[in-house]
């Protein structure tokens, strides 16, 4: 069941990232590798604070159906700054308002088709997401305790989703 | 044939990417207004000739069902074609929303170019 979960997830992630952000991402394997690289992109940011941002931004879902829980996206805060940016087609600035919006959004389009491809006769009752900018190591504390971890690469920047399940 | 168009969606960056997403598609399409939530939307039905709704459908204050009750219950608004552009899949809440006069529906995520092949199918024969 989680193996099932896990491989939606990946799908409708990979999916969302290239047909609305013009995104593509690398799949990382195995919870170990997840952590391993989640801890050092925190070292990277002390070394390089001008670089990378030492900011993510979390996004939060719950889902009510067949499969109870929560989903937890979070995005390194530079990347979310790019995203967004692909995601509206500007050019120049967006807000803290827009990125923040952009990560629910995201979420719920991962949450809703992650369920939807399992299952097209479930119903669902998703949240509204909830959104925040969160320090690099508030993520790496929450990472431990989810069902399932999942790891994605693009441009040296990592991208992390945890999906909770009430079992 | 220019169509007037209001997209309902609680996420102000969403409602600007379907709107990038009408311009890219090549869909003719007049004035464009938006809404945050169903009642925000009748109230722009209120002042505003509208041909066609674009309606995400979980959103606060009043959702997309409601929404869509309101329209069908109410004979000025009750013709108007409504797509959903959503990231429901359950096709048991689709079956129901088509059932509920709902004319077609995108999933999020979406390519301009579907969203052009929905509206082109459905302007052609609004009321049908």
């Amino acid at each position: 069941m989680l193996e099932s979960i896990r491989k939606a997830a990946v799908s409708a992630t990979l999916n969302i990232f290239e047909t609305m952000y013009f995104t593509f991402l690398e799949t990382m394997d195995g919870n170990g590798t997840l952590m391993e690289a989640v801890a050092e992109q925190e070292k990277q940011s002390d070394r390089l604070p001008e670089v990378q941002s030492p900011w993510v931004v979390k996004s939060e879902i719950h889902f009510i159906g067949q499969y109870s829980g929560l989903l937890r996206l979070c995005l390194p805060y530079d990347l979310s700054r790019t995203l967004t940016l692909n995601f509206m087609g500007y050019e120049d600035e967006v807000s803290e308002s827009q990125i923040l919006d952009m990560a629910g959004e995201m979420t719920n389009m991962i949450c809703g088709n992650l369920f939807s491809s399992l299952d097209k006769t479930s119903v669902y009752l998703l949240s509204s997401p909830v959104s925040q900018k969160i320090s690099l190591p508030e993520r790496s504390k929450r990472i431990d305790s989810s069902e399932i971890n999942l790891g994605f690469l693009t441009e040296g920047q990592l991208v992390t989703i945890d999906i909770q399940l009430n079992l | 044939m220019a169509y007037n168009v209001l997209i309902v969606d609680d996420s102000n960056t969403m409602r600007k990417v379907i709107l990038k997403a009408l311009n890219l598609s090549g869909f003719a399409f007049g004035d464009c207004f938006e809404a945050g939530n169903g009642q925000e939307a009748l109230n722009v039905l209120e002042s505003h000739w509208i041909d066609l709704i674009l309606t995400d459908l979980n959103m606060p204050v009043m959702n997309g069902w409601e929404l869509i009750h309101h329209l069908k219950d109410n004979p000025t608004y009750g013709e108007i074609p409504v797509v959903l552009i959503t990231t429901e899949g359950s096709e048991t809440r689709l079956r129901e929303l088509f059932q509920l006069g709902v004319k077609d529906y995108i999933q999020k995520p979406f390519h301009p170019e579907t969203l052009r092949d929905v509206l082109n199918g459905i302007m052609e024969k609004p009321y049908a």
